[in-house]
């Protein structure tokens, strides 16, 4: 069978009959159903339209407008410190306007709202409560964080729950709503964590310390914190228990160390360099303990009082200067010492020119002064330890000062407090008239130089230091004559005394061995200063050829014996006596020359003929 | 009396009396010269060169004169005592110098020549001790002096000090390095001007073991003329901060180290003393650029405007 689209409008007539049909089928089953199911009652109602009404409208709780948050976030990365306060805030909004309260619990067990009263916590701790909050406004609570070891009651945890609600005190009906807020951000919401105390059982410093040196205090330190991680570790080492500041987590005056190295979470340790120059002695430490939240150990601050070392002084090379660095003359032809030398030094000592008292720190010095190819060198040097001294060529103040008078002035100026390191000490000495010289002689070329070692007032000394600035000793060929005048004793014209039997002595009185040149004038009664003063006539001159002299005792006849010759016509001649340089200060070296004299038997003239010989002191040529 | 009656009576009654002594006191209590010579062995023609030699008397009661003779025939002319040939030696002065002159003539010739100065003393009253042979004490100075035709350049350094110094100071980006002065006392050994070459400071912290500065001396130092002493200044820039130190110094003549040694070296907060520090000389190469670089390109662009001026005008 097929469609046939003649057929069309029959089949139209058709299917409206049917939709017809349809319809009013449909129609009539709704209303059956109408009044077969709801129509019944509603038309009984309608039936029953004098009954009273009855209607209770229930309270509703609160709700959050804004969700509870911590005020300052609590977390493992900023935990509140024990003792600290965490805060929360919420704002609760009541449908009646009534007042709310803001619950913090630390389960989710539902609270209960009370009548008139703060509601409570279903179960666990009730962290906090608000007061009575005016709907729609902040509501905070807080509550103080409390460590077990503080208080073995306490509940609070490293890492600690809470939820919270806002509830009403409605007097009939109070009621919270019925959901708990955590929080909405990580560092503001649930839990919030509490940092604990770091443990300080003990501090002390490493052990004693040089000025300059490193100071390191130690500790017996852990942090009972392990959320996450072990706290890092600090100490923090102020002068006095006062100093340290717990807002600053740092001394507000005199400090003196901290840690500075991250990750150390027990065992902590801070340095320090103390300072170049500090006085010696024990001085007041107080350690204080915190974790890197700047929580404080209860048993802040330690005590742990260091000791600054005495060292020994030290001296410069160029600081030591000998007689200004000039060449040292003797100026003492006596056979005694020449005074007046200078020898400035400085002594550095890194606890300070001055002492814990006020005085002086740098109070001794131990100084040579010596010819400087003899050294210092203990066991054969110049060294104050040996008690080496020779005035010859080494004076060291090992020495009573009747042997050698070396004085010191400190200067005044010099120091000038705590700080200043360096004393200058202004000295003077003595140095004997047979002191080496370096200009000549067996020595030449060498020189004289002085070491210092300086020594504070507990007695350390530095090492002896030679100044880099040595000077020369000058020869000086000093001396004397025993005696004042030849004393030939009396002859006859045409006599001689037979032998060179008169002597002269030189004393060598100077630091070089000693020869001598001799001349002198003619003898005769009218002589006043020269030979000029005398008759060329034989009759009353003793002309100067007849004064015979030698180093030993010859006759006068002896083709050794040297003629003396005038003084002004002819050089003098020279006497080898040879006399050694003095070594000794108590014995002079000497010489002696022996004279003699004839009278020419020409003289016919009688009295007391008077003439002068020059005695010339010359540097020996062996010497 | 006949002729030999009477000169018997001369003899045995008179002539006895002759030469006899009048006392064995000491003369005096020593007598001296230092240094007993004039020594000078680089001497050049026309150099002038002056040693001072001190008379000492142990005791010096009574006045004194020194006679001086000079043997010295070679040196005629050259040398002489500027105090004369005759001079006194006060009472209760023990020391009394005496200059000795040296002047090289320009036609003196290269060698070395020797002689004597003599010095006599006698009593500056004539005093004399009648019947005796007085004696009086001398001294000689030896002369021994060189005169070469070669140029020696050499000193030494006597004595060293440095004084305290204050630290630099920045003015704008610029910073002007602390002045240290270290002074010499320098002797001129040789025979012409000298000083030394270079001073060099290696500055160590307070313990003398950590370096932390190494400077040379910052501009010339004043020479020393031919046999004189003289203390000469090295100023050397340091930019170490307020503190003390330790400063090994080395002094140089060319390429020979004269004197090592170690000082005390302080370096004091800025303002602290009244002292001038380094100015441009002292800034770095890289501050110096930094300043000098602006001035260079102002002038050459003035110079530019003023060239391109003139062109116009000429055109």
């Amino acid at each position: 069978m097929s469609y046939n689209n003649q057929e069309f409008p029959r089949y139209m007539h058709t299917a409206g009959k049917i939709s017809v049909f349809a319809a009013v089928i449909g129609l009539a089953v709704f209303l059956f159903a109408f009044i077969v199911d709801v129509g019944q009652q509603e038309l009984q109602k309608v039936s029953a339209q004098t009954a009273t009404t009855s209607l209770t409208v229930l309270n509703t709780p609160p709700t959050f407008t804004v969700e509870t948050y911590e005020v300052t976030p609590s977390s493992t990365t900023t935990p509140t410190n024990s003792s600290d306060a965490i805060t929360w805030a919420a704002i609760g909004t009541d449908a009646n306007a009534a007042d709310y309260y803001l619950l913090i619990c630390s389960t989710n067990a539902s609270p209960t709202a009370q009548a008139n009263n703060p509601p409570i916590c279903g179960g666990g701790i009730q962290w906090a409560v608000s007061t009575a909050t005016v709907s729609g406004t902040l509501a905070t609570v807080s509550t103080t964080t409390v460590e077990s070891a503080d208080n073995a009651a306490t509940q609070f945890d490293e890492s600690n729950d809470w939820y919270s609600w806002v509830c009403d005190a409605d007097a009939t009906q109070p009621a919270c709503n019925p959901i708990p807020s955590q929080g909405l951000y990580a560092t503001s919401s649930s839990p919030f964590n509490m940092n604990q105390r770091p443990v300080l059982s003990a501090a002390l410093p490493a052990g004693t310390v040089d000025p300059g040196g490193v100071l390191t205090f130690i500790s017996t330190s852990t942090d009972p914190d392990i959320v996450d991680a072990a706290d890092d570790l600090f100490l923090v080492v102020c002068q006095t228990a006062l100093d340290y500041n717990p807002v600053t987590n740092d001394c507000d005056s005199q400090f003196l160390a901290s840690t500075t190295v991250t990750g150390i979470t027990s065992d902590v340790t801070a340095a320090t360099t103390t300072a170049a120059v500090v006085r010696d002695g024990v001085y007041p430490a107080f350690v204080n303990l915190i974790d890197e939240h700047g929580l404080e150990a209860s048993a802040n601050p330690i005590s742990a009082s260091f000791t600054i070392n005495n060292v020994a002084p030290s001296v410069l090379s160029g600081d030591v200067i000998l007689n200004g660095g000039t060449d040292i003359t003797l100026t003492n032809p006596s056979g005694g010492e020449t005074t007046g030398f200078t020898l400035d030094f400085t002594v550095t000592d890194a606890n300070s020119c001055q002492n814990a008292s006020a005085g002086p720190e740098i109070i001794g010095y131990e100084a040579a002064v010596f010819r400087t190819s003899v050294g210092t060198t203990t066991g054969g040097g110049c060294n104050p330890a040996d008690a080496s001294y020779n005035p010859n060529f080494c004076y060291e103040n090992s020495q009573a000062t009747t042997t050698w008078n070396f004085s010191c002035t400190a200067s005044s100026t010099s120091c000038t407090g705590p700080t200043d390191d360096t004393q200058i000490f202004e000295c003077t000495f003595p140095l004997w008239f047979l002191a080496d010289p370096t200009d000549d002689g067996p020595n030449f070329g060498d020189s004289w130089s002085a070491a210092i070692a300086g020594g504070d007032d507990n007695f350390a000394t530095s090492s002896l230091v030679i100044g880099s600035t040595p000077v020369g000793l000058i020869s000086a060929p000093y001396f004397d004559l025993l005696t004042a005048v030849i004393p030939y004793g009396a002859l006859a014209p045409g006599d001689d005394t037979g032998t060179l039997s008169t002597t002269t002595t030189i004393e060598n009185l100077g630091n070089t061995g000693l020869d001598q040149e001799l001349d002198g004038s003619a003898m005769c009664p009218l002589f006043v200063s020269s030979s000029t003063d005398c008759s060329l006539s034989g009759e009353s001159t003793v002309f100067t050829s007849s004064q015979k002299f030698s180093s030993t005792s010859l006759s006068y006849a002896s083709v050794l014996a040297q003629e003396l010759p005038t003084t002004t016509i002819a050089l003098p001649a020279v006497l080898d006596l040879d006399v050694a340089e003095t070594v000794a200060t108590s014995t002079y070296a000497s010489g002696d020359t022996y004279w003699g004299i004839a009278v020419p038997a020409a003289v016919s003239v009688s009295g007391a003929y008077t003439g002068r010989n020059t005695f010339y002191g010359i540097i020996d040529a062996d010497w | 009396m006949n002729v030999f009656a009477r000169n018997f009576v001369v003899v045995l009654v008179l002539l006895p009396v002759l030469f006899l002594s009048v006392g064995i006191d000491r003369v005096e209590a020593g007598f001296g010269i230092t240094p007993p010579y004039v020594r000078n062995s680089s001497l050049t023609r026309n150099a002038i060169y002056e040693q001072q030699i001190l008379l000492v008397r142990g005791d010096p009661i009574s006045p004194q004169t020194a006679e001086i003779s000079i043997d010295a025939p070679e040196l005629e002319g050259w040398l002489e005592v500027v105090e004369g040939s005759s001079f006194e030696l006060p009472t209760g002065i023990q020391k009394v110098p005496m200059t000795v002159r040296v002047r090289v003539p320009a036609d003196a010739e290269f060698k070395d020549y020797t002689g004597a100065i003599r010095i006599r003393t006698v009593p500056a009253d004539g005093a004399i001790a009648k019947g005796s042979v007085n004696i009086s004490l001398g001294a000689r100075v030896d002369i021994d002096l060189s005169v070469i035709d070669k140029k020696i350049e050499d000193f030494r350094v006597r004595k060293i000090s440095v004084a305290d110094v204050n630290e630099g100071s920045k003015f704008a980006w610029l910073f002007f390095p602390g002045k240290i002065r270290f002074d010499m006392l320098i002797e001129n050994t040789g025979n012409v001007d000298i000083a030394p070459s270079e001073v060099e400071f290696k500055i160590y912290d307070k313990t003398g073991t950590t370096q932390l500065e190494e400077v040379t001396n910052i501009g010339k130092i004043d020479t020393v003329t031919p046999y004189d002493t003289d203390t000469v200044t090295a100023e050397l820039p340091t930019r170490l901060p307020a503190g003390g130190y330790i400063a090994r110094y080395r002094i140089y003549n060319g390429d020979e180290l004269k004197q090592e040694g170690d000082l005390s070296l302080n370096i004091l907060p800025k303002g602290t003393l009244q002292a001038a520090g380094f100015g441009f000389v002292g800034l770095s190469i890289a501050h110096k650029i930094s300043l000098l670089l602006p001035i260079f390109s102002l002038i050459i662009v003035i110079l530019y405007f003023f060239f391109i001026r003139q062109k116009r005008r000429n055109q």
